[in-house]
């Protein structure tokens, strides 16, 4: 079934998974130190997330399609890095 | 203390759906220094690519396919879309998106825009990605500057035109002033305001108060287009079925297991032909009915579990292999829910706002320097939405608003030290050392969502919309003092601030509406009464009040008032 996995070893907590979510599935902790999923019943399946992670450190774990290489191409740029940790 | 990153740049656009982005496209054509903002990632979240519909303009066996019929001559569309907005679009507006839609539509080849298919079929999922995403690469290559994690918290206006825009940048933990003449609001709606929508989580309206505190006005803020097949099953997402087959074949049916639909389109044959043969219109046209039938169902005790079945069993077998059902295969059947098999739950959602900032046939708004485009603003598509407009126009008005704002490019706009200090302690002002409480901020967000779901929903009526308006103005304030701690949280804060804030303007002018007209629909009042309300309802910020004021719609084309919308008696 449908899952997201969050690498925290790898994760810079820049928030463009969270940013990219057009449901609120993902989201900080208060303090902004780790990525939480809140809800997957809301997840539309759209990789929004998964495409624009700039450490390829979430995955949503679901039958891979097609489109998902292309759009990554089109949104990978040089991302912000924000401070990891609090 | 936060840090200010001052920048210069010819065109601001904020907003990276179809209108920012074809609006930043165009601006950049003229050679000037384009800056595109979004508070979230550039084009990939946001209604535009989150759409299921086409496009629909006066190009016949161009981009027709099984599903969508274009119009033969874009006087049937013009003609079509001021029936069905029930004359509270401006004709202008109207004229100028039937007109240059087809050019605009063509012209999306050039920007990237592959095979038209991509729009509607099996190729992309979701599927306004074939638009969207090569206008963000269009966009890119031209040299457009592109900033994601911006979120823009007041246009700065001095001497009365737009000197700049300030915001904050998610991303680098800062503050960010634009020092430009020339910005563009193309921000989007704000159908997150109910509780039930389809949209994305950040149609918050931003624009719409961006507009109103810099001294714009507003336009038919009552009009909110509410979309009848939203799911309402529990552990799947609230969106909307974009299947065409599935509204030909489907059939609503209430918990007494009847075929509720013939009761309120009294000559709909559900299941059998298809609405645009029965009516000459498609069902997304004509969906504002089939809203309101299904909540009235609903609310008078004939729902299973608050919601009404969409039985798909009649779907042809093999309508599942082709095109969109092998989306909707993708999306839902393998949550393990059987469509083919089991009825599944849907109840209406907004998915619209389709009033806004009042714009001119240039996009210009009433301050010098601000333009809008795209759901941002109203008038283009009156009491009621076109289905396949919902496209044109942002590809249209992005355009025209792209192209204004570069021609406004007039000299270096300073902005002055006290705006900038203002601006950041608007935002200092909400912050704080300690944690902040974020639960309570999403149970505000949440109050306000389902005041307006409940009391300003799809059945409004005086009483219940007039005693949502003191609510809304109590969450403002409990909005307004809390604190958060940092700029993400702050995002979230000015958010649920524009929602309350938005929902107050669109409760003020449902409640001095009183008929129906389109997808307003007033309870208490149920017939259209052009004698009182042919007439626009503009709406401005004065201090701490809103005005509102009224214009006469004045219609060139006065024998398209003789002509009825559908031929039928809604009960």
């Amino acid at each position: 079934m449908l899952d997201i996995r969050i690498d925290p070893a790898r994760c810079n907590l820049c928030g463009h998974c969270i940013d990219s979510c057009p449901a609120p599935c993902l989201g900080f902790d208060e303090a902004e130190t780790e990525v939480l999923i809140f809800d997957l019943d809301l997840c539309l399946i759209c990789r929004n997330c998964e495409i624009h992670c700039p450490k390829d450190c979430l995955v949503v774990d679901f039958t891979e399609w097609e489109a998902t290489r292309e759009f990554r191409s089109m949104v990978r740029y040089v991302p912000a890095r924000r401070r990891s940790g609090a | 203390m936060l840090d200010i990153k001052r920048e210069r740049t010819d065109v601001l656009i904020i907003g990276s759906g179809g209108a920012g982005l074809r609006a930043a496209i165009e601006a950049r054509r003229y050679g000037v220094k384009v800056t595109l903002v979004d508070k979230v990632v550039i084009g990939m979240n946001n209604s535009t690519r989150y759409s299921g519909g086409g496009i629909k303009a006066a190009l016949p066996g161009i981009l027709s396919t099984a599903y969508t019929t274009q119009y033969e001559d874009p006087r049937e569309h013009f003609r079509q879309a001021m029936i069905h907005g029930e004359y509270l679009n401006d004709e202008a507006l109207v004229e100028i998106m039937t007109y240059e839609g087809p050019a605009r539509v063509l012209e999306l080849k050039g920007l990237g825009v592959e095979t038209f298919d991509a729009m509607y079929l099996k190729v992309h999922y979701p599927h306004g990605s074939g638009l969207i995403g090569p206008l963000v690469k269009t966009a890119r290559k031209m040299g457009c500057s592109l900033r994601p994690g911006m979120v823009i918290t007041r246009i700065l206006v001095e001497g009365g035109r737009v000197v700049g825009a300030a915001g904050v940048d998610l991303y680098r933990d800062r503050m960010a002033v634009f020092e430009t003449g020339a910005i563009v609001i193309a921000t989007g709606g704000a159908a997150e305001t109910f509780l039930r929508n389809d949209t994305t989580v950040n149609t918050t309206g931003d624009g719409y108060t961006l507009a109103l505190d810099a001294g714009a006005s507003l336009r038919d803020m009552e009009i909110v287009q509410f979309e009848p097949y939203v799911q309402a099953e529990p552990g799947l997402p609230m969106m909307d079925r974009h299947e065409a087959e599935a509204e030909f074949h489907g059939v609503l049916r209430n918990a007494l297991d009847e075929d509720f639909l013939v009761k309120y389109l009294p000559a709909v044959k559900t299941g059998q032909v298809p609405f645009e043969q029965q009516f000459g219109m498609a069902l997304t046209d004509i969906r504002e009915r089939v809203a309101r039938a299904m909540v009235t169902e609903v609310s008078a005790g004939r729902g299973d579990n608050g919601a009404v079945l969409f039985d798909l069993r009649r779907v042809p077998a093999e309508k599942w292999e082709s095109d969109f059902a092998s989306q909707y295969t993708r999306k839902v059947l393998l949550r393990g829910f059987d469509v083919e098999k089991k009825p599944v739950h849907v109840l209406p959602g907004a998915i619209c706002t389709l009033g806004g900032i009042a714009i001119d046939g240039d996009c210009r708004t009433d301050v010098p320097g601000l333009f809008a485009a795209g759901e941002a603003t109203g008038g283009v598509h009156g009491a009621a939405r076109l289905g396949g407009d919902g496209l044109l126009d942002p590809i249209v008005f992005g355009a025209r608003a792209g192209r204004s704002a570069a021609l406004a490019v007039n000299g270096a706009p300073e902005v002055s030290a006290d705006a900038v200090d203002e601006a950041r302690a608007a935002v200092a002002g909400t912050l704080m050392d300690a944690p902040a409480d974020l639960a309570a901020l999403g149970k505000l967000r949440d109050q306000v969502k389902r005041t307006m779901w409940e009391q300003v929903g799809i059945l409004r009526n005086g009483e219940a919309i007039a005693s949502a308006i003191p609510v809304l103005e109590g969450l403002t304030e409990q909005v307004k003092a809390t604190r958060v701690r940092s700029l993400r949280q702050f995002k979230t804060r000015l958010e649920t601030l524009n929602l309350a804030r938005v929902g107050r303007v669109i409760a003020g002018a449902a409640l001095r509406r009183t008929e129906s007209r389109g997808a307003h629909f007033r309870t208490d009042f149920p017939q259209r009464d052009d004698g009182r309300w042919l007439v626009n309802q503009f709406v401005r910020q004065d201090g701490k009040e809103l005005r509102y004021t009224e214009r006469p719609v004045r219609l060139r084309t006065t024998e398209l008032l003789k002509q009825s919308k559908f031929g039928i008696e809604v009960k």
